[in-house]
């Protein structure tokens, strides 16, 4: 028996009978039938030109429909664009993130045997130690006659009860070391703290009492330097006081600089003996408290005072162009990095002339307000960045190669030390 | 009954046979040689896709459905027949994309 076509065009000119236009190709798809070479009708409106009699041979159909002509709109993208915000990377070409190689999981992390490198110092240790048993120390007699004084005792009929010795400076007795611990002078905590221990290696702990002063001044509560304890700050009598801080003056706090002087004055008057070893420039010193604190200037290139006296402040330069210029090339020189530490702070401050970069530069480039700061480390914030970063890979002269070329060797023998596969 | 092998006569052939059924109720030459035209477009695409291919039965039934949907008018006839021209058969009737 032969089989009955399943389509049939009957039908489907039965169904489209009453359908309007726009139902056709629906009741079409449902009697098995579709729209053919709808692509093939359909063109662009530009493209679509009048037929020979006037109007369109050829015209845009719509649902096959035999003898429509109406022109049809077409939406034809010719720009693409975001309403997202440009980031930098993209405004400043981001194509060298492409070319450099990426940092693998082994370079990431660092071996737990061995520790970063260690943060250079403000000043080596072989002019501090004098220095720091000059004012934490005292004259003593030794078992030696002093025989010049004992004569000229003698040439002046001076009576002799007691047979003059030769006197020495040693530590004394009793010290008092005050650390600034506030927040502000993060980047020069390790200094202190390895100032403290190297003087405790140095003349014992016994005597010697160190201070934390969280707050950076002695109105509150202090902690105790080796146990963390909190008590009470006060020296006993006649016992020399060194400070290691910036008794306010980087920060230009000038509560903290009034706080500091009342308390010399304090102390002098129960016969103390006043220093204080400043992580600060000269320029920025106080006149009056450097007469009450016997003070030294904790940089390199500084010169310490001898015979327990302490220097003047140096006449300020105003240069405050010179001190921005130097912020400027440090920042520029930090850039590379995602995480600066006090450590890579102070080494590459160290790069600079000493006349463009002091420490007070250091302080300036860490409280920057293009940088981000936790209580271990800094960075630059993202835009400043990349923008201090295009300073960095400027050619520049010959000086400006050259601390370049540093850099990336000292960056690239941490590497080799720290990488743990080496 | 087998159609011949050419569509030119294919066409006549079928035309030949729906006048006998049709007489003055499809009158047009047109007509007969549009619905013609479809029937084979759709016999052709059928056997390509495995479908029974529609015959003289098929052609027959469309030319009654025209001539009752528009006795005697050519021109509705003709209209009617264009309204479904641009229509082929689906690969997959059914699967309505609906």
């Amino acid at each position: 028996m032969k089989r009955r076509a399943v389509i049939n065009r009957s039908d489907l000119l039965l169904s489209l009978a009453d359908v309007p236009a726009n139902a056709r190709n629906a009741v079409a798809e449902l009697l098995g039938y579709e729209a053919q070479g709808a692509e093939e009708t359909v063109r662009l409106p530009t493209e679509i030109g009048p037929g020979p009699g006037g109007a369109e041979e050829h015209g845009p159909r719509l649902g096959g429909r035999p003898g429509s002509a109406e022109p049809i709109s077409f939406l034809i993208p010719v720009r693409a664009s975001s309403n997202k915000p440009e980031s930098a990377v993209e405004r400043t070409g981001g194509r060298w993130l492409e070319t450099i190689t990426s940092i693998s999981e082994d370079e990431l992390s660092p071996a737990k045997d061995k520790s970063p490198p260690p943060t250079p110092a403000l000043q080596p240790w072989s002019r501090l130690w004098p220095y720091l048993r000059q004012v934490l120390g005292c004259q003593r007699e030794s078992q030696r006659l002093d025989v010049r004084r004992l004569i000229r005792d003698a040439a002046e009929l001076r009576p002799i009860r007691r047979l003059p010795r030769l006197r020495f400076l040693a530590w004394a007795d009793r010290a008092c070391i005050l650390v600034d611990r506030r927040d502000a002078l993060m980047p020069f905590w390790d200094d202190a703290t390895d100032l403290v221990n190297r003087i405790e290696r140095l003349r014992g702990r016994e005597g010697l009492d160190g201070w934390w002063l969280d707050e950076g001044s002695t109105a509150v509560a202090a902690r105790r330097f080796w146990t963390r304890s909190l008590g009470p700050l006060k020296p006993a009598a006649g016992v020399p006081v060194l400070v290691l801080g910036d008794l306010g003056r980087l920060s230009r706090d000038s509560r903290l600089t009034r706080a500091w002087a009342e308390f010399a004055g304090h102390l002098r008057r129960r016969g103390h003996q006043c220093s204080a070893l400043l992580p600060c420039p000269r320029d920025r010193w106080d006149s009056r408290l450097a007469r009450l604190w016997e003070s030294a200037c904790w940089d390199r290139g500084e010169r310490l005072p001898r015979g327990g006296f302490g220097l003047r402040p140096r006449a300020s330069e105003s240069d405050r162009q010179k001190a921005c210029l130097g912020v400027d090339q440090l920042l520029a020189l930090l850039s590379p990095g995602v995480r600066i530490e006090p450590g890579l702070l102070r080494s590459l401050r160290l790069l600079l002339e000493p006349g463009l970069a002091d420490v007070g530069t250091e302080f300036e480039a860490w409280h920057h307000a293009e940088a981000a700061r936790t209580p271990l480390a800094m960075a630059l914030l993202p835009e400043s960045a990349v923008r201090r970063r295009a300073v960095f890979r400027e050619a520049g002269d010959e000086r400006k190669r050259a601390v370049r070329g540093r850099i990336v060797e000292a960056v690239s023998r941490l590497l080799r030390q720290n990488r743990p596969c080496s | 009954m087998k159609l011949p092998d050419t569509e030119k006569q294919q066409i006549d052939f079928l035309i030949e046979r729906a006048r006998v059924h049709f007489g003055d109720r499809i009158k047009g030459e047109k007509v007969y040689r549009e619905a013609a035209r479809q029937l084979l477009k759709d016999r052709k695409e059928a056997q390509g896709l495995g479908h029974v291919r529609p015959g003289p039965a098929e052609y027959l039934d469309l030319l009654r459905a025209l001539s009752e949907l528009h006795p005697e008018n050519e021109d509705d006839q003709l209209h009617a027949l264009a309204k479904i021209r641009d229509f082929a058969l689906r690969k997959n009737p059914e699967e309505p994309r609906l």
